[in-house]
């Protein structure tokens, strides 16, 4: 019997061995039933647009559209000049719109979800760098640039979760992240945008994290990846950016006035909820341990005491910002109401007892105080002013 | 892998992710036979390739809306699951058990006596193979996987792989020789 035979012999056998189909059905039956569940989980923003995006793949999958477009495309952008300018080209452009249709190709083109996750990366950074251009009175267009920013890390962070990444991967998702970190903290949004620009923040916080996390990982499952003196370096890197977080929290609490009631702090892991200054200390002990670790080559643990860490300072950081912002508008509210004419606020200040402005209204008609709080609750009944 | 079937399976196991099990019911039709025919002729007992394929399911199911990490080749992992799932099986009863029966042809009226009598005598020059030798014949000439989604399934290098296919065959041409003179 010659090989091709053989083989041939192979395939024959597997085209005829198939499952009893009585067995099939029943089985099917049984599952079905043994994983019934109750409750639907629900889809988040980022899967469904990872879904959505799958599912136009799919349509246009056997369609081999995209072979012939892309050619087309390439053909037009390949020439020169042409391609410098929409390289350069900025939102408002005419070639902009141009420019974002060729990112779209070209990651049709990108097949591996390793590929496609780095090309969202690179989208990513795109558009931060967009931003920067973008003038802050141009609030719509910042906005958008922003949304576009989250959608692209937010695949991109789909892919990263796809499979067990390469160490290679995992580094570069790494380095990337901290590289749009550094630029979203120099960018100043527009007031409307702030909330979109926090997500922005987050997300990439979050995308870092998870990088980081797959080398401690990689590297406890394959010391030949990840050297230990490097993942010592990243931690320690994380670590300092705590570390510099957290003085600037510290010298907020210091701040605050001596018997003011200090901001709480809920510590997840503990069940428990404790003032800024402690959740605040609970953090740098945390990052002592970690430091610890790090010495005696437990990355994970490590890891695990840098992320508590984190998580408190975030919180004793919103906790911080809060009071400040509180204590800032209350001022501002005093200072305002102090420096306001009283015809403005309805309000009089002095001795009620003096004479009004106008002699002759009425003194007895008053009209309710208006809910300034600060110096307004202190001020006399108003007179009518005079229409 | 096709394309169109990566993305379609990745779209199943996003839903399975989230509890959908039509999307379960769907990934079930579409594989369990491929997985039977793997289980069967690694174990060559019918009864026992049923109560492993079950499992294999019941077990598929729990991983995916259980575990954190996203699978990347659903194909691949069905087959690591289903090769783990025999492992175990071995491990457990310490034997190796007979062939059950003879090659079970469904709408084979078309097929001579002679393909058949020659099928059932490569079966069993399969099953005389060594075990990781078996399973590679079977992933590259019945089920059809290329030598680098094997070489996911069995945790080897491709070029390992191709080594071990290629002394696999080696083998199994020298049994079947050996049965027939």
């Amino acid at each position: 019997m010659n090989k091709d035979n053989l083989i041939h012999q192979l395939h024959e056998l597997g085209s005829i061995k198939r499952a009893p189909a009585l067995w099939r059905e029943q089985t099917r039956s049984r599952l079905l039933k043994q994983i019934e569940v109750t409750a639907f989980k629900p889809f988040s923003l980022a899967e469904r647009l990872v879904y959505g995006w799958q599912q136009t793949r799919l349509t246009l999958a056997p369609m081999h559209l995209a072979p012939v477009i892309a050619t087309v495309l390439i053909m037009v952008i390949g020439y020169s000049p042409f391609s410098v300018a929409l390289a350069t080209s900025l939102p408002g452009s005419p070639l902009y719109p141009v420019k974002r249709l060729a990112e779209k190709f070209e990651l049709s083109l990108r097949s591996s979800s390793d590929s496609q996750g780095l090309f969202y990366l690179t989208l990513a950074g795109r558009r931060l760098s967009e931003v920067k251009t973008v003038s802050g009175a141009d609030v719509a267009t910042q906005a958008e640039l922003f949304r576009d920013y989250n959608i692209n890390l937010g695949f991109a962070q789909a892919s990263l979760e796809t499979g067990l990444p390469s160490t290679d991967l995992a580094k570069t998702y790494d380095q990337a992240t901290d590289i749009l970190a550094a630029n979203l903290n120099v960018l100043t949004p527009a007031p409307a945008n702030r909330q979109v620009y926090k997500v922005a923040l987050d997300l990439t916080s979050k995308v870092s994290s998870r990088a980081l996390a797959l080398l401690v990982s990689q590297h406890g499952s394959n010391g030949d990846g990840v050297k230990s003196a490097e993942v010592a370096d990243r931690l320690a890197t994380e670590i300092a950016k705590v570390e510099a977080k957290l003085e600037g929290v510290e010298a907020k609490i210091q701040l605050f006035p001596e018997n003011s009631p200090a901001p709480r702090v809920v510590i997840t892991s503990k069940a428990t909820v404790v003032p800024v200054a402690e959740a605040s200390k609970q953090a740098k002990d945390n990052l002592a341990e970690a430091k610890e670790l790090i010495a005696r080559n437990e990355f994970g643990l490590a890891l695990q005491k840098v992320q508590e860490s984190e998580d408190l300072t975030a919180k004793s950081e919103a906790a911080v910002t809060e009071e400040e912002t509180t204590t800032e508008e209350e001022a501002k509210s005093e200072t305002e109401l102090e420096e306001t004419p009283a015809t403005e606020t309805g309000e009089v200040k002095g001795d009620s007892t003096e004479p009004t402005e106008d002699p002759a209204k009425p003194t007895s008609e008053v009209v309710p105080q208006p809910e300034s709080g600060g110096a307004g609750e202190a001020a006399e009944p108003t007179p009518i002013p005079q229409q | 892998m096709k394309l169109s079937r990566r993305i379609e399976d990745q779209i199943l196991l996003l839903k399975i992710k989230h509890g959908d099990q039509e999307a379960f019911a769907i990934i079930y039709d579409k594989y369990v036979d491929a997985l039977f025919r793997f289980v069967v002729f690694r174990v060559r007992s019918e009864e026992i390739a049923q109560d492993i394929t079950s499992e294999l399911f019941l077990k598929i199911w729990q991983h995916i809306t259980t575990s954190p990490t996203n699978v990347e080749n659903l194909r691949a992992f069905l087959y690591q699951m289903a090769r783990n799932l025999v492992a175990d099986h071995y491990r457990t009863t310490q034997e190796t058990l007979p062939l059950e029966e003879a090659i079970e042809v469904e709408g084979s009226g078309a097929k001579d006596l002679n393909v058949r009598l020659s099928l059932a005598e490569v079966e069993k020059g399969l099953s005389n193979l060594p075990g990781e030798w078996q399973e590679v014949v079977i992933l590259a000439y019945i089920e059809g996987f290329k030598h680098a989604e094997i070489a996911a399934i069995i945790g080897k290098s491709p070029a390992a792989t191709r080594v071990l296919l290629h002394r696999a065959i080696k083998e199994l041409k020298r049994i079947l020789n050996q049965a027939t003179y």
